[in-house]
């Protein structure tokens, strides 16, 4: 499985390069970076104002990382579908499921290599000027490619039951909107089930120079995340399995 | 006159491909659905409250037909050449810029199509809601958005020639929504610039398109105290995005033209 | 074939059960659930808001409290978006409660001091100083622009009522988000208003400016009930102690939580700022008032005593019989 797991999370990455998905994170990159030099331009007057600038950033460099790792991940089956590519993979001694967790791995690198590759920068341009305590940078960042892993998963799942299209939308609401739906949920229960790997954004946390989480929380969180990114990719192959050809 | 026959083939082919594909049936019903959720909200059992759901629907309205005109827009172009499917095209006796106009029409077709649920959505809700509709800028909101598309458009063209689509599409969709951040960042550097500086300043203020300007949303929102626009106004705003969109068009165009078959 | 199949079903039996645990775990942690922090802190939201830096973003935003700050500042304005201009403190609840303080019109007070207003700048600016030509001409006819040398408008906040609920159920440890929403809420529906703040205390029992706010809601409506029943009647009289009740508690809290290092101008260590001042003072003072009335000069010397200690100004309040 191994063997043939590296193969394909690699074709899904030579793929996004072909694609010029890079050159989308270029003009992602090239915006930030825009902003973060108008920002020193026009001057940080005092403390407050770098962390304005740091939250935004942050908060702008997460955004951009999850909607790559899912607009990546909605795109991998369905194409393989609509071009017929799949079959000669499937021709080869490769399991359905493999094809699937090398895909959602391929978007899962994807999506982390844009959250590291934009903060760098974020870390070179904006200067500290508060305390943030980095024991709470170290949770944000040990968290974050857990629900990047989370939120490449929603997508495939989506695209094995939805047209491609509305696939995505539930993706994106999912995605971006589940935490927001939570708060809803002491009069919609209903909503206490819906996967919300932006509770794992710890960003806000991290610029209201607040604390880390404590351990039991921290685990708990990168668990939940795990488990839902286990039973996405479970529920995934599944259906794969059983889809017909 | 005498290619508007192609020009009405090319643009309900492009408007087939968009019901065929069913991207905008989902935009279409995720904007309805959102704004069906704004609507619903009970804001603590007090009626009147019509600025928040103007505000709302208005802002989704906005958002969808942007992205669905971005999506189909950034399509149009390389897909031809990627798919093949210019040859029997060019076989005919339709001129490249015959053929971007039609593609044109149909995109906006579509985003006219759309934008008109929208609006009789907005309309309905509002009735409902008991609110002031406050028609004069309602409708000037109308018309300066469908201006907007129409600027999207030939922006994206030109765009997708340029680049891949999704990049296209990124940056045709970061030139919409940030070109209200993009107008105040310009004013706040050009206090700490000097010759050069503003010299770049001017240049992208007038190459870039100001998308912002066809966002009456404000006073529509306020409509009980902002009165509707004056002629003149409407007049220069509509000359801007003909004359921007023609531009952005012949860019593309020239493009098309080059690019090798 | 059939040991496949049976490996098949044990997944499928799986998926649920880590998808509840995932859920049922995630559901009670949530890491912004914590008190302060500096982008719900008033002061620290005046002091980015009036930079150059949130000028260059003009209404670009990821705060809720800023998002918040913004629309009530438009709505308020009728749409008219100018830079900050609140350059000392954030308002209290008294404060609101008063509508007195001019330059609380950031959060939704009415005031008649237009005149006054006026000379702020917009953030799309004038003429003279847009470098734009026609293109900024353009800009100001579509937005909502006034020039900036003209009273502003002032329009009520009962539209920002959406708002508010919004804002509060997206982060619920926004406290200015509940008190300056009772405020309006309390124009329209003063049980909802009392209802709502009593939400806000649910997710911020620490929250005395909470507290503040509800007292100032069953001070009125008792004075309100008592002037149009004219007597004390029992039903008044438990208004007036739910309000002192409220007060006293607010008072309590304050002074645990006040830092020892807080300067003539309120601000202290621990983002203590000049509303938090204002606010427990009021909580004191109306304690004090309220005990005088009902049980007595003797009751509320005692209560004196042990406020004075922290607010020396309240030697005298309310005066001896």
């Amino acid at each position: 499985m191994n063997q043939a797991l590296l193969p394909i999370v690699r074709s899904t990455l030579i793929d996004a390069l072909r694609r010029r998905d890079l050159g989308v994170v270029a003009i992602l990159m090239w915006a930030l970076l825009i902003l973060l030099v108008a920002a020193r331009m026009v001057g940080l007057e005092q403390p407050t104002t770098g962390t304005f600038l740091l939250n935004l950033s942050l908060t702008l460099v997460t955004f951009s990382a999850h909607m790559i790792a899912l607009l990546v991940s909605a795109r991998q089956l369905p194409e393989e579908w609509e071009n017929r590519t799949l079959y000669p993979l499937l021709a080869r001694p490769v399991a359905r499921g493999t094809v699937v967790l090398g895909k959602w791995a391929g978007a899962t690198v994807m999506g982390c290599g844009i959250f590291i590759g934009l903060l760098v920068p974020v870390w070179a341009l904006v200067p500290q000027l508060e305390f943030y305590d980095p024991r709470t940078l170290a949770q944000l960042i040990t968290l974050q490619p857990l629900a990047l892993m989370c939120t490449a998963a929603i997508p495939i799942l989506c695209t094995l039951y939805l047209q491609r299209a509305l696939a995505v939308s539930v993706a994106l609401v999912l995605v971006f909107g589940a935490d927001f739906m939570a708060r809803w949920a002491e009069r919609f229960p209903l909503l206490y089930l819906l996967p919300n790997p932006l509770r794992l954004n710890l960003v806000l946390r991290y610029t209201d120079g607040i604390g880390p989480l404590p351990a039991g929380d921290f685990i708990t969180l990168a668990l939940a995340a795990l488990l839902w990114t286990t039973a996405l990719l479970i529920q995934s192959i599944l259906r794969f399995e059983r889809r017909p050809l | 006159m005498k290619h508007a026959r192609a020009i009405v083939a090319i643009a309900r082919s492009v408007t087939l491909e968009a019901i065929r594909r069913k991207e905008i049936y989902v935009l279409i019903a995720a904007c309805l659905l959102l704004t069906g959720l704004a609507f619903s909200l009970n804001i603590f059992d007090l009626g009147g409250l019509v600025k928040f759901y103007r505000e709302i629907t208005l802002r989704l309205m906005g958002t969808f037909t942007a992205v669905a005109v971005s999506l189909l827009a950034v399509r149009q172009l390389p897909r031809e050449f990627e798919q093949r499917t210019i040859y029997p095209l060019l076989a005919r006796p339709v001129p490249r810029s015959v053929f971007i106009l039609g593609k044109a029409v149909g995109v906006l077709l579509v985003a006219l199509a759309s934008y008109a649920l929208f609006v009789t959505i907005y309309i309905i809700g509002m009735h409902y809601l008991d609110g002031e509709l406050a028609w004069g800028l309602l409708w000037q909101h109308v018309y300066l958005q469908f201006l907007q598309m129409g600027l999207l458009t030939s922006g994206a063209f030109l765009l997708s020639l340029l680049v891949s689509p999704d990049a296209a599409a990124t940056l045709a969709l970061l030139l919409y929504f940030a070109s209200n951040v993009m107008g105040h960042m310009a004013l706040s550097l050009y206090e700490l610039t000097h010759t050069a500086g503003r010299a770049f300043l001017h240049l992208l203020t007038y190459a870039l398109p100001q998308f912002v300007l066809f966002d009456l949303s404000g006073k529509v929102l306020h409509s009980e105290i902002w009165d509707p626009l004056s002629l003149s106004v409407m007049g220069a705003l509509t000359a801007y995005a003909l004359i921007y969109s023609l531009l952005y068009g012949v860019g593309a165009y020239a493009l098309f033209r080059r690019r090798p078959l | 074939m059939n040991r496949r199949r049976g490996h098949s079903w044990a997944l499928r039996c799986m998926v649920p059960l880590l998808w509840a645990m995932a859920s049922l775990w995630a559901a009670r942690i949530d890491p912004h659930a914590y008190t302060g922090g500096r982008e719900r802190d008033e002061t620290e939201r005046i002091r980015r808001n009036s930079s150059a830096l949130a000028a260059m973003l003009g209404e670009f935003r990821t705060s809720i409290s800023d998002i918040m700050f913004m629309k009530t500042e438009r709505y308020l304005h009728g749409g008219v978006a100018y830079r900050p201009h609140h350059s000392a403190s954030a308002p209290t609840a008294e404060d609101m409660a008063d509508e007195v303080e001019e330059h609380q019109s950031e959060l939704g007070i009415p005031d008649d001091h237009a005149h006054k207003h006026s000379g702020v700048p917009t953030v799309v600016p004038p003429p003279n100083r847009d470098f734009r030509g026609w293109i900024g001409d353009l800009h100001r006819a579509v937005r909502p622009w006034r020039d900036p040398s003209r009273a502003h408008i002032h329009t009520d906040g009962r539209d920002l009522l959406p708002w508010f609920r919004v804002m509060t159920r997206a982060d619920p440890r926004y406290v200015r988000g509940y008190v300056a929403g009772a405020f309006w809420l309390a124009q329209e529906d003063r049980e909802q208003a009392i209802a709502f703040v009593s939400e806000g205390l649910e997710h911020n029992p620490d929250a005395f400016e909470l507290y503040v706010s509800r007292g100032i809601i069953r001070l009125r409506e008792a004075r309100m009930a008592e002037a149009d029943r004219g007597e004390l009647d029992p039903d008044i009289r438990d208004r007036w102690m739910q309000a002192r009740n409220d007060f006293r508690r607010g008072a309590e809290l304050a002074l645990a939580q006040r830092p020892d290092d807080v300067d003539e101008e309120g601000f202290g260590s621990g983002g203590w700022g000049h509303y938090h001042e204002n606010d427990a003072l009021t909580a004191c003072r109306m304690d004090l008032l309220i005990t005088h009335r009902f049980e007595g000069p003797v009751a509320m010397s005692k209560r004196r005593t042990l406020y004075k200690q922290t607010f020396p100004e309240l030697a005298d309040s309310p005066p001896n019989d």
